[in-house]
């Protein structure tokens, strides 16, 4: 018999070569994460300058309105429609993705996300003539979905189209609890779905066609 | 057409083999991590399998091999059937092997009818005995031990073509270790030309090579390849001459002499080259016999695995080559369960697509996205080259540029290949069908 040693060695080999395997993925996937979180935090920021221009509005109640309107619509539209480049990069680098854990970027994602959409509707109420048309799309993000991607596309092909369309995009299968209450406030129960105008419900997948005939869109 | 309770006995196990491999696996595949880390458990295996390989090959020193004083004398035995297209270049390299002992050249015709036994009586220093009924190749080989008188028994298949030093080689291997019982040599493919030819050589190049080599230093062979192999000839009556009932009996001998303690050498200082399939049909026909086979005779000899009288063949080579097969087939199921479900998952996207009247849109920038278990396939590939790099230098193989596209297919497709093989062959040993030569 060939002495212990020969499978303790290969034993401790395998076990360093899978160690430097295992830091180097989980360097790799870090770095994946970390470019993601970087657009994340990006809007983030973006969210946190909307927010000062609303608490702006009311400490300076009814002055200069009209660029505060414009600052708001540019800052929100700017955040709307980076939105769904970074779903779909959510959506790639966790399939591949093995040590790094997404859960805590796609919840800080997704309530900046809502806390987005909160701002929309406030612009709405503060800015007279602020005529722009919101819509929640609800997707899955545990599993795959595709009605959602595809939903997802026809509505970013649309938000290129509409100038006055805006898309946030809210996780439904996600425990966040705003998301949730906005899913029973309007009755959400499936995937995809859309909530137009804060007010019109269309559960399953909508056609372009379909979702041009609920919304009415200002050519670019 | 009526079933029989036999043949429907045997479509109910092979259903129930396959349901329940696929309920195991679809438990897994539902979850797309438990399939990465079940993967890097493999991985982990075959590197532990690689090192273990390596630290043998530079850790264990072999004694000299030292020429005989006295010969032994040695009966070259040929099983042959309907093999007149390789006999005569196969006879004619045998009868060229230089031996300074005795020699005698055994034909056993198994019932030929396409003129093969009129091609060996040309060679009149063979002897040809011709069967009255056809039983087979370990049939052919057992009546061949049974009228032979030499010590040593070179078995040798009919399309097999053996160099001229090959006897002068591997015979002093019987005296380097104490209990040899038989040596085996490194088989090569002979003269290969297409693409499915040149896969078998570049595997046979890592496999009889390096692998080989290695686990013989240690005494973890388990097969003594049926183109070339030499016995002992009373180790082989001891233990009984070859399973006749069996589909490699070549295997199922070698597990015998490891069973009754015997040593299986391995010398790479010369190779044998021999007849390969040259189609797929016939490439799968070989494998399902190897595999079905190597399935067979790994459930007979369980009670070798794990089991420490066995030294490091029950402790290491049996339970590894046990794992190895089980691997490939899980390999092989997760593989065509990822292509399966990623051409579901384009169906249902292009479906949803259609659905709402659109061509589909396709997004360029998740294509160049590398999946973190790409990291330990490149790591499993480089490691694999490194042993075909090995091996092709034990020979002084020159590689050309007719071998860069069965390189490539040898990583990527080839072990597919191989896994469909080994899974039909699981589902054929356990319907029980029959071999059909």
């Amino acid at each position: 018999m060939v002495e212990k040693k020969l499978y303790l060695g290969a034993i401790a080999v395998t076990l360093v070569v899978f160690g430097i395997a295992m830091v180097f993925v989980r360097v790799y996937d870090d770095s994946k994460l970390g470019g993601l979180q970087q657009g994340v935090d990006s809007t983030a920021a973006d969210t946190d300058e909307t927010r000062l221009l609303l608490i702006y509005s009311q400490v300076f109640a009814q002055k200069n309105t009209t660029s505060l309107c414009k600052f708001l619509d540019y800052n929100i539209n700017r955040q709307s429609s980076r939105g769904y480049y970074l779903v779909r990069t959510l959506r790639e680098q966790e399939k591949n993705n093995l040590l790094a854990n997404y859960d805590e970027t796609k919840k800080k994602y997704y309530l900046n996300n809502f806390e987005i959409w909160l701002y929309l509707t406030q612009a709405a109420q503060t800015c007279p003539g602020y005529d722009i048309t919101p819509a929640l799309f609800f997707t899955q993000t545990q599993t795959l979905c595709a009605d959602c991607i595809v939903q997802g596309d026809v509505l970013d092909q649309l938000r290129g189209e509409c100038k006055n369309l805006r898309v946030i995009t809210l996780a439904d299968d996600l425990d966040i609890a705003p998301i949730s209450l906005v899913k029973e406030t309007f009755g959400v129960s499936d995937s995809p779905s859309l909530v137009i105008n804060n007010q019109q419900v269309l559960a399953g997948l909508q056609s372009r066609e379909s979702i041009l005939s609920k919304i009415r869109c200002e050519r670019q | 057409m009526e079933l029989s309770m036999q043949r429907l006995s045997g479509l109910l196990k092979a259903g129930l083999v396959l349901a329940a491999f696929f309920a195991v696996l679809y438990a897994f595949f539902s979850d797309a991590k438990l399939v990465f880390w079940l993967l890097i458990v493999l991985a982990a295996f075959s590197f532990f399998s690689f090192s273990f390989y390596l630290l043998v090959a530079v850790m264990v020193k072999e004694p000299p091999i030292v020429r005989p004083k006295k010969w032994p004398s040695i009966s070259v035995i040929i099983p042959s059937f309907n093999s007149a297209k390789t006999l005569s270049m196969c006879l004619k390299h045998v009868t060229a092997m230089k031996y300074p002992g005795r020699v005698e050249y055994l034909l056993v015709d198994d019932c030929s009818t396409d003129g093969s036994r009129e091609i060996a009586t040309r060679f009149g220093n063979v002897r040809v005995m011709m069967r009255n009924k056809r039983g087979g190749k370990a049939s052919a080989l057992n009546y061949g031990i049974s009228l032979a008188k030499g010590e040593l028994l070179a078995c040798i298949d009919s399309d097999t073509y053996p160099p001229t030093d090959c006897l002068e080689k591997l015979v002093p291997y019987f005296n380097s270790k104490p209990n040899v019982g038989a040596v085996t040599v490194f088989i090569t493919a002979a003269h290969p030309r297409n693409l499915i030819e040149k896969l078998q050589e570049l595997e046979y190049y890592t496999a009889f090579g390096f692998v080989a080599k290695t686990m013989a230093k240690i005494n973890c062979l388990m097969v003594t390849p049926g183109p070339f192999s030499i016995y002992r000839r009373d180790v082989i009556l001891k233990v009984g001459g070859f399973d006749e009932k069996n589909m490699t009996e070549d295997m199922e001998i070698g597990l015998r002499l490891q069973e009754h303690g015997y040593r299986i050498e391995c010398s790479c200082e010369t190779f044998v080259p021999t007849e390969i399939p040259s189609t797929i049909h016939r490439l799968y026909k070989q494998r399902l016999r190897w595999y079905r086979g190597a399935i067979f005779n790994l459930g007979k000899y369980l009670h070798m695995f794990l089991n420490s009288k066995y030294s490091d063949f029950g402790i290491y080579s049996f339970p590894a080559t046990t794992v190895y097969v089980f691997m490939t087939m899980v390999i092989w199921a997760i593989t065509i369960f990822s292509y399966l479900n990623l051409a579901l998952q384009n169906l249902s996207i292009f479906w949803a697509w259609a659905r709402v009247g659109q061509l589909p849109v396709f997004h360029t920038d998740g294509i160049l996205a590398l999946s973190s278990i790409t990291v330990f396939f490149v790591a499993t590939v480089a490691i694999w080259w490194y042993f075909f790099y090995r091996s092709i230098r034990l020979i002084g193989v020159r590689l050309n540029r007719s071998h860069i596209l069965p390189a490539l297919m040898i990583i990527l497709v080839y072990p597919v290949l191989n896994s469909f093989f080994y899974f039909v062959a699981l589902v054929m040993e356990a319907k029980g069908s029959v071999f059909n030569w």
